[in-house]
């Protein structure tokens, strides 16, 4: 097992090295001038040159990848050039809010599509199943902003059960803090649940199809044992690496699901980086986003080997 | 008449009639029926918007601001007094438009390197797969976000970022039947007797791929247009004076609580339309054969 997730890490290395060239040409992508984009519009050539030389710009890209590079590996992200602190403790700052609303909606998303898909998965073809199929569907279809506007107006402002803007941490208070995520996790997590409730349902109809579960029927199980404990069981594992997929989705979705709500998280600095033009902060975004989405697919990846000992490496 | 000729003649038979075959199963899809009856019209109630529309989507009248739906105003009027239903029927110009866009941008990005790692195989398969697994390890609309910061936001901008996101599938559907094409006996007999790597290509991976590429376009549509709704929800994607359903939805969000049908309508648009992609994207797929049918 220690082999196994040495191999993978290992793998990791030329994945990360074309992850660290893609962000970095960034910067080379931008039209024009970098420089005289950072220094805004009415900066004299002056300011602009001084800033070439501070950046390094006036180095060949392959010294400033090499520059960029030691530093990311150092944790040094450089500085916003909008508020001047360190990127990196702006990211750390923020990161705590995106993960707890990315990790709510993983469960909320399990919530909807375990019972959903095995309902279906069981009984393909009847209204049950149609009903979730095509809620499925629409799942996917409904864009996750008009779903959060759509819910801020039910929920929060016609109604005030819930509040429809702002984050508590969980460590502050437990209670406010499921107040505030419920509505967001619920935006973020709906297409997950879409997507891992098709799954789900895919996956039940090949199991329930099998002979051992045949064999368990016809030996007198209780209907339900044979669907959890058979079916389910077995029909999850496809689970877990769709899991792992939605996870990046998830990650993605926060920069819209944090703009809506109001939240202080990684998505919602993207987007204002956006309009403050703040680089190094998008870079920092980015390559962040990026750790988080391999170290999860790192954990499903080992997971895949502890519940499936065949694509263990000999 | 060659031998060579022959057994063209006959393929070419063959997959007309698989394509009739095709035909056939797909005319007794009714929701995708349906669903392509309805992204037709909106097509033409796109183009022909000026015609169809009520009124001129940018006519203000400041009598009339952020009015609930009536008689006059179906879907009501926003907060300088234009009627949405009119705004909502050009928007969907903009809307379309830019999802073909992003999927075009995909196809040029991914098609050429997929059939070249297909077919070529060794190092150069291995690096484009390793540019592509890099590539699918960001986060969608974060790395989308960065290359329009990059960039500037534009709706073209936007698509291109949406074209690279989408790229990789593209790629992978076009290498994979390329290397399952290229090991078949018939393609074997087409080198064997001298044919060139492009009429091999051209007759013989490209028939393959169309079909199931069909499926994914549709698909994409979808996606696409969730994608370019949300950058220009966002303000990242289309830019005033265009108006996308998406930034129709970003620019009634501040009047969410007086006005929610400024936000309802384009959104359900936009709902029910990437509904009907991926509606005849499903109804493509249970229509291909069962030989081609491939779960992506």
């Amino acid at each position: 097992m220690l082999n196994f997730i040495l191999q993978r890490l290992l793998a990791l290395v030329p994945l990360l090295f074309i992850v660290s060239l893609l962000v970095f040409s960034l910067v080379l992508i931008i039209p024009g001038d970098p420089a005289y984009m950072l220094a805004g519009e009415d900066a004299t050539p002056e300011e602009i040159a001084a800033i070439r030389t501070d950046m390094g710009l006036d180095d060949p890209a392959l010294v400033q990848y090499a520059r960029w590079t030691a530093g990311v590996l150092r944790g040094d992200l450089g500085t916003s050039l909008f508020s001047d602190q360190p990127v990196l403790e702006v990211l750390l700052e923020r990161l705590p809010v995106t993960i707890s609303l990315a990790a709510a909606a993983i469960v909320f998303s399990l919530l909807i599509s375990i019972p959903a898909g095995v309902i279906a998965g069981t009984r393909p073809g009847s209204v049950a199943d149609r009903v979730v199929t095509l809620g499925a569907s629409t799942g996917l279809a409904i864009p996750n902003f008009w779903l959060g506007l759509m819910l801020i107006l039910i929920f929060a402002i016609w109604n005030g059960w819930l509040p429809a803007t702002g984050y508590v941490p969980l460590s502050e208070s437990p209670a406010a803090w499921l107040r505030h995520i419920l509505l967001p996790a619920f935006t973020l997590g709906l297409s997950a649940a879409a997507i891992l409730t098709r799954q789900l349902r895919g996956a039940m109809i090949d199991v329930m199809n099998q002979d051992y579960i045949r064999t368990a029927r016809a030996k007198g199980l209780a209907w339900r044992f044979v669907v959890l404990k058979h079916g389910l069981k077995n029909a999850a594992i496809p689970m877990v690496t769709i899991l792992g997929l939605q996870a990046n989705y998830l990650l993605g979705g926060t920069v819209i699901v944090e703009q809506i709500f109001g939240m202080p998280g990684l998505g919602q600095l993207a987007v204002a980086s956006v309009f403050t033009r703040d680089l190094p902060m998008i870079q920092g975004v980015v390559v962040m986003a990026v750790f988080v989405a391999v170290f999860v697919n790192l954990l499903v990846d080992i997971s895949y080997g502890w519940f499936n000992p065949k694509v263990r490496p000999q | 008449m060659s031998d060579a000729t022959a057994s063209e003649f006959e393929q070419l038979g063959a997959s007309v009639s698989a394509r009739r075959r095709f035909l056939r199963r797909f005319m007794r899809q009714r929701t995708a029926l349906f669903a392509l009856g309805f992204l037709v019209l909106l097509a033409l109630g796109a183009v022909f918007a000026p015609w169809v529309a009520p009124y001129d989507p940018l006519a203000q009248n400041l009598d009339r601001v952020l009015e609930a739906p009536s008689l006059a105003h179906w879907f009501g009027t926003d907060e300088l007094g234009r009627d949405v239903l009119s705004r909502t029927l050009f928007a969907a110009r903009i809307s379309l438009l830019a999802a073909f866009q992003a999927v075009l941008i995909a196809l040029v990005i991914g098609v050429p390197p997929g059939l070249i790692a297909g077919l070529a195989g060794g190092r150069t398969d291995n690096l484009i797969m390793r540019l592509t697994d890099a590539l699918m390890s960001f986060p969608p609309l974060i790395l989308a976000v960065a290359i329009v910061a990059a960039l500037g936001p534009s709706l073209t901008n936007a698509m291109i970022a949406v074209g690279i996101l989408l790229s990789p599938t593209f790629l992978r559907l076009m290498r994979g039947t390329a290397m399952a094409v290229a090991q078949e006996t018939y393609v074997e007999a087409a080198r064997s007797i001298g044919c060139t790597q492009s009429w091999i290509i051209m007759r013989h991976i490209l028939p393959n791929v169309v079909s199931p590429l069909f499926v994914q376009i549709s698909v994409f549509a979808g996606v696409a247009m969730l994608a370019e709704a949300g950058l220009s929800f966002l303000g990242l994607g289309a830019q005033p004076p265009d108006s996308s359903w998406g930034a129709m939805v970003g620019r009634g969000f501040r009047y969410i609580s007086h006005s929610p049908s400024l936000i309802v309508f384009p959104g359900l648009a936009i709902a029910v339309t990437v509904l009907a992609f991926y509606v005849l994207g499903d109804g493509l797929r249970d229509s291909l054969g069962r030989e081609i049918r491939r779960e992506e």
